[in-house]
């Protein structure tokens, strides 16, 4: 991960991995193939009832697993423990599958072993989800998921490494970025073990005598000794699995501890930019919802007088997350390093303190997502009540309990999420001054971070108070 | 490296891929509805004021038989739901008391956007109809309602 590759503190014990049942669990062999047959039961059925049943999102299982309980899921696992989604993926599966008939395959091309390719994935999956009101459409949600295994064994099959998972997967890129705020990552608990290893399993994987693969090693190639972050990793603990010494960890660490460590990330333009985005995109998704996303379209459409919705949308939310946060983080980087008089690039000026922007931008998620989870993470049990009636099985009832709905009050919402940014502004202030400290920075030339900041905190706060409009037929009609 | 591949285990794995996009592809025809409609009637709806705004309204559904007769002793359920899966649906019910195949029903819109409105009908001799209404709630005084024949 960092070119300045002096190996992370070890770690005593093996933290989760010695937790007695669940310890176990995660270091059998077949643990994660669990978690994952279990998810594509839930993929299977995602497919299933998006094609064949009601094409009206409320009613359909798909477009509730995928568009509520999973993105609440998913916030939650990646604040209280880390990257649970990738750990338990239904798409690496047929990846596992492609991977051992291809192991031997080409790698994937040096011009795209970056973060670039994901960033133009990602936005186009957010545009396309503004456009298309994904969330609206259960055939729509199938198609996604079919997409996904698609493309998840097309990849593995032909290249060697996983570049499905570390290059391109949106899913996979929005949690490797949530996951820095995790509070557990892999790690080894003796550094001296991991030097002296001939055969460095943990990224190279574990064969039998007769040549079979026992385990895989690392698909993001990541090398545990080395891991000062959780970017890029799946948290599938086949690195864990695959270690012949029984070195390799799953540990606690300090709240925001990645963040605030000075290089735990490498100074690359892609990958800050990718934070930026990630950061953005928060505000911008929560704005698609709100009325002035009306104004907005109908006022660019009379300027540049067209009505065609996707040209209209493409160009409002490339502003909101590509070029606002470009010229937004260069400017201030620019700034920040006039003011501290530094004669640094003004690559690391951006790169060094772009980790201050993850506590906020993760809070407008979870406040985002977690609203949606908080008013509708009972709505499975109606829909998959309908599912099942409509297949003559009254297991759950013999009509569906359309009431159910919410786990907390709707009056509570707006303060929830109100706490939600206020600890994400502390977040990223604390990481702030860490890195101020870390590069002995001044106030003055911290100041511009901050306000920015704040500006990101403020506008959050504004836009959770605008009235919820929440479409699903369009801009125009 | 060398791989050793097992043609037996190989095989099975093609076949169980098989078998999953063969299930895949059966499943593209949407499964019919439950509810199949037995009842022959019209149903319409709009709502006061019109057009409609978050907070307390009535909602106007009107109800006849193919020849045109109003009903007035249908069995009415209303559903609202936002077209975001997830939202508390509006639920409301009425057992009959249509004034020449008008009901008047109390109805709370609870957001503004896109709401699809769901009228279940249940006539006395037990048949059943179904019609959902495409429904856009504004703060202002802007909107359109129209029919929305899936389903009906």
């Amino acid at each position: 991960m960092n070119k300045d590759l002096s190996l992370s503190e070890p770690t005593s014990g093996h933290g989760v991995l010695d937790w007695p049942a669940i310890g176990t669990f995660l270091r059998w062999r077949h643990g994660r193939l669990v978690g994952q047959l279990f998810l594509l039961l839930v993929a299977l059925l995602i497919i299933y009832d998006g094609f064949t049943g009601p094409q009206f999102a409320p009613e359909n299982t798909a477009t509730n697993i995928v568009w509520l309980q999973f993105r609440g899921f998913v916030m939650l696992a990646l604040l209280f423990a880390g990257n649970l989604f990738c750990m338990n993926c239904p798409f690496a599966l047929p990846r596992s599958f492609a991977r051992r008939w291809s192991i031997r395959g080409r790698r994937w091309p040096r011009v795209l072993r970056n973060k670039w390719l994901a960033i133009a994935i990602l936005f186009i999956y957010l545009f396309l989800y503004e456009w298309l009101d994904l969330w609206a459409s259960p055939w729509l949600t199938a198609w996604i998921v079919i997409a996904y295994f698609l493309l998840a064994f097309t990849l593995e099959f032909i290249f060697s490494e996983s570049p499905f998972c570390k290059y391109v997967c949106p899913l996979g890129t929005f949690n490797y970025i949530g996951s820095t705020v995790s509070p557990l990552q892999v790690s080894v608990a003796s550094q001296d073990i991991c030097r002296t290893c001939p055969g460095k399993e943990c990224v190279n994987g574990n064969q039998r005598e007769n040549g079979q693969w026992q385990m895989l090693g690392c698909g993001t190639e990541l090398f545990p000794p080395q891991m000062s972050s959780n970017l890029d990793c799946t948290l599938c603990l086949d690195c864990a699995r695959a270690c012949p010494y029984d070195n390799v960890t799953l540990t606690a660490r300090p709240i925001l501890n990645e963040l605030r460590q000075p290089r735990a990330w490498p100074y690359r333009w892609d990958l800050s930019l990718l934070v930026w985005i990630f950061t953005f995109a928060a505000l911008s998704n929560a704005f698609g919802m709100t009325p002035p996303i009306y104004t907005a379209v109908s006022w660019l459409g009379g300027v540049l007088n067209t009505n065609n919705e996707a040209l209209l949308l493409l160009l409002i939310f490339g502003v909101l997350n590509v070029l606002l946060p470009l010229v937004l983080g260069l400017s201030i980087s620019w700034m920040g390093r006039a003011l501290a008089g530094a004669k640094e690039p003004l690559r690391v000026s951006f790169s060094k303190h772009t980790p201050a922007l993850v506590p906020i931008g993760f809070a407008v998620w979870l406040a985002h997502y977690g609203f949606h989870f908080a008013t509708g993470a009972l709505s499975i049990i109606p829909a998959l009540q309908n599912f099942l009636i409509d297949h003559g099985i009254t297991l759950l009832g013999a009509e569906p309990n359309w009431s159910l709905s919410n786990i907390l009050p709707f009056s509570w919402l707006l303060p929830l999420q109100v706490i939600i940014l206020v600890l994400g502004f502390a977040g990223s202030f604390w990481v702030l001054s860490d890195i101020g400290r870390h590069e002995k920075e001044s106030f003055t030339a911290q100041l511009p971070w901050l306000l920015l900041l704040f500006g990101l905190a403020m506008a959050a706060v504004f836009l959770f108070n605008l009235p919820m409009e929440m479409r699903g037929t369009g801009f125009m009609g | 490296m060398h791989l050793h591949y097992n043609c037996e285990t190989m095989h099975k794995q093609v076949l169980l891929w098989g078998l999953a996009l063969f299930l895949l592809l059966g499943s593209g025809c949407a499964r019919a509805s439950r509810q199949a409609d037995s009842a022959n009637v019209q149903i319409s709806l709009t709502a006061i004021p019109f057009p409609p705004h978050i907070g307390d309204t009535q909602l106007i559904i009107q109800v006849a038989d193919e020849m045109g007769k109003p009903i007035d002793d249908a069995h009415l359920a209303i559903k609202g739901d936002m077209t975001h899966a997830g939202m508390e649906p509006v639920l409301a019910e009425v057992d009959g008391g249509g004034e020449d195949g008008v009901y008047k029903i109390p109805f709370e819109w609870t957001m503004a956007g896109d709401w699809v409105v769901t009228v279940d009908l249940r006539l006395p001799d037990g048949s059943k109809a179904q019609k959902r209404f495409d429904m856009a709630v504004h703060f202002e005084d802007e909107d359109t309602c129209e029919e929305d024949e899936q389903g009906s």
